[in-house]
């Protein structure tokens, strides 16, 4: 894909926070010294996410949709399943939004070892790829396939404790990042594109899969102990970042990053030898993307550690100390409805619901919907930290009314919005908003969890639009026609559009 | 005139340009039109080389008589804000008739676009458009956990000089990953009219 679409794209993303950030910095909360790092920070996210994005569509796309395609052809359940798990699990290794959480965890909380966390999160990916797999290939209904899992996680966050509940529901806000997400989708896409009339079950291998690090993580603190979380491991540590040199941080970059794709790298080559057969133009050129994805994460990461994670950390500390609780939770608000507007998979959902619903829906609408659940969202995370009140709540209550909406929703929109949870928590919330909250909170025990409830808004809002969908088409069969012919005509609309649908949702995630 | 509409208008533009396109045509007398979403490969080698430089497209595709169609080219040759190129094929019996240019049509089995562009640069090709389609299937079509599974293929549409399109044509023919049977079919058009647009810009 051309790098200025992608430049252009990424530069819309990250453009609105920086002027926010500036019009702070001249106003309430001057920031002094680390502004320079901010600025230069913010230069090298959007030239490493552009990079990154153009390098993902010529790489990693290709290869889930061939992957897909192959397995469904070599009629082996189990060969399918094999590789959707060790496939799932090296992609989330190299996923540069599950680093910067890790990262972010560790550098709260030591006790937790960031690779092993990180293990899980990819442990937990790998097993829910295959459920999912499995749940399009048995053609099981996914309100159900969800509904189980839920409960499941329920019982588990329950016994793991707020802390570590919410560590786990921002880990699968973040493996659904930028490289796993396209990959889901087209190996979800693969699968069912090849066969003839299952093109609408395609939606849904992400939300589901997305289930997986949740669960993987509340096992995880069960039995790793509590963990001993919320020392209010010192922010200093944070900080530290900014005495090492942007060269020293890159280089520390390419050095885990490597760590990373490491895997990737040798399971791509081999599936080429073993599967895939790409010819051999196109195997150069699927190389060149990978490379490119590998210098544009490393390039990433680099701003992200450079000037963002320390930016965001200092603005909710002084914000926090020096103003009112309102002015927090009105500020969460603005930099949600901004951050929902700018990740670019967000505009993709949109086009999405459009083609979908043959325009029955505007997109304005759908932003409309997703800017108010987010900025909620954000705006709840912040409540949340400043009157302490305890995240399970937040989760029952956010992932209950999605479960209970997927009752009246139609299930093309169930498929969607649990396939979206992921898409409104980008790179953008891991990195700016994450660290905001961290310095708004001031301690481990109740800075994380922002991701996660920001994952589970699109949940709702989408299967809000959903029901208001199969309302309005309701009234405009006429009255007459009876409950179930409406809801017919929207299931057999959407197995018509399915098609154009997936294959345009491929395209425009790729395209983010 | 025996047949009313007897060319068939394939104009591709940068993605979003469609309906502007569409909208001169409709103006111009044309009835109605198919647009579908198609990738536009690399035209420098360099960038292709690189994996660099694909650029996203659309098609569009209309039905319609010779008054018409010279219409359109008129009318669009005054449109500055449309990216792309418009090249009006014919199924027109007229042996006297020179084409300068012929549209290469080529449908394999999906992930061969970018080895068969590399071959049809290389024998002179400057750029080609690619989509996605899906085949029809035939009898022997496999069966897996009680779905069928139908054929993904890529459709890549190359415009070139007649002169130089056999010599593409073998290339493409040629290449070592096409040599299986079955794998895909490819044809040739006559282009009667053929306009770059806005090609001060390119």
């Amino acid at each position: 894909m051309d790098f200025v679409g992608k430049l252009k794209e990424t530069l819309y993303s990250v453009l609105p926070i920086v002027g926010v950030v500036l019009v702070l910095n001249f106003t309430i909360a001057p920031l002094g010294e680390s502004l320079a790092p901010f600025l230069l920070g913010a230069v090298f996210l959007v030239l490493g996410l552009s990079l990154f994005l153009a390098g993902t569509d010529i790489g990693m796309v290709p290869i889930g949709e061939k992957l897909g395609y192959v397995l469904a052809h070599k009629r082996s359940t189990v060969l399918m399943l094999v590789i959707g798990f060790i496939v799932g699990f090296c992609v989330t290794f190299a996923e540069p939004d599950v680093s910067v959480l890790a990262s972010q965890v560790h550098s709260l909380n030591p006790s937790i070892n960031q690779q092993f966390l990180v293990f899980m999160i990819a442990l937990g990916l790998g097993v829910f790829v295959d459920i999912g797999l499995l749940r399009i290939l048995k053609r099981l209904p996914l309100k159900w396939v969800l509904m189980v899992f839920y409960v499941i996680v329920f019982v588990l966050v329950a016994f793991a404790g707020q802390s570590m509940a919410s560590i786990a529901f921002d880990a699968s806000g973040a493996t659904t990042g930028p490289l796993a997400v396209p990959f889901l989708l087209a190996l979800g896409l693969g699968v069912s594109s090849a066969t003839k009339d299952g093109q609408d079950s395609s939606f849904g291998l992400t939300g589901v899969a997305s289930i997986g690090p949740i669960l993987a993580v509340a096992l995880m603190a069960i039995f790793a102990g509590r963990g001993g979380a919320g020392e209010s491991a010192s922010l200093a540590s944070g900080e530290t970042a900014h005495a090492l040199s942007l060269w020293g941080v890159m280089l520390e970059k390419i050095k885990t990053t490597a760590i990373g794709f490491g895997p990737l790298a040798a399971i791509i080559i081999i599936l080429q030898f073993a599967l895939l057969h790409f010819p051999t133009v196109k195997f150069r050129k699927i190389i060149f993307g990978i490379v490119y994805s590998f210098v544009g994460i490393v390039v990433f990461l680099t701003g992200v550690d450079y000037g963002f994670v320390g930016v965001g950390r200092q603005l909710g500390q002084m914000i926090s100390a020096n103003y009112s609780p309102v002015v927090v939770v009105g500020l969460a608000l603005v930099f949600g409805g901004i951050v929902v507007c700018a990740e670019p998979a967000v505009w993709v959902l949109k086009n999405q619901v459009e083609t979908v619903t043959a325009g029955r829906i505007k997109g304005s609408l759908v932003m409309m919907f997703l800017c108010i659940g987010v900025a909620g969202a954000v705006a709840l995370a912040m409540v949340r930290i400043l009157f302490e009140i305890n995240y399970l709540w937040f989760v029952f209550i956010g992932v209950g009314l999605a479960l209970v909406l997927t009752l009246f929703s139609p299930p093309l929109f169930t498929g969607i919005a649990f396939d979206s949870g992921g898409v409104a928590s980008g790179p953008m919330s891991t990195t700016f908003l994450l660290s905001f909250a961290l310095g708004v909170s001031g301690s481990a025990e109740l800075g994380f969890g922002l991701v996660g409830l920001i994952a589970i808004s699109p949940l709702i809002a989408i299967q809000i639009l959903g029901i208001i969908f199969r309302v309005k088409e309701k009234k405009g069969r006429g009255s007459t026609a009876g409950g179930d012919v409406p809801s017919g005509a929207v299931a057999s609309g959407a197995v018509a559009s399915g098609a154009v649908a997936a294959k345009e949702a491929k395209n425009a995630v790729s395209e983010k | 005139m025996l047949f009313l509409r007897n060319n068939l208008l394939v104009a591709i533009v940068d993605r979003g340009h469609a309906e502007r396109f569409f909208a001169i045509a409709k103006k111009e007398g044309a009835g109605g039109g198919t647009i579908f979403p198609a990738k536009g490969t690399a035209t420098n080698s360099i960038l292709a080389a690189l994996g660099l430089g694909d650029k996203s497209k659309e098609v569009v595709l209309i039905l319609l008589d010779d008054d018409t169609a010279y219409r359109i080219f008129n009318a669009v040759r005054s449109e500055d804000r449309i990216q792309g190129v418009l090249a009006l094929l014919t199924n027109e019996e007229e042996k006297d008739m020179d084409c300068k240019w012929k549209m290469i049509t080529v449908i394999v089995n999906t992930g061969y676009a970018d080895d068969i562009m590399d071959a049809a640069r290389k024998a002179g090709a400057t750029g080609g458009t690619v989509t996605h389609a899906r085949g029809t299937g035939t009898a022997e079509d496999a069966h897996f956990l009680g779905v069928t599974i139908v054929p993904e293929k890529e459709m890549i549409m190359i415009l070139a000089e007649s002169d130089k399109s056999q010599a593409i044509i073998d290339a493409i023919s040629n290449l070592e990953c096409l040599d299986e049977p079955g794998i895909g079919i490819i044809y040739t058009n006559d282009v009667k009219e053929f306009r770059n647009l806005n090609s001060k810009k390119r």
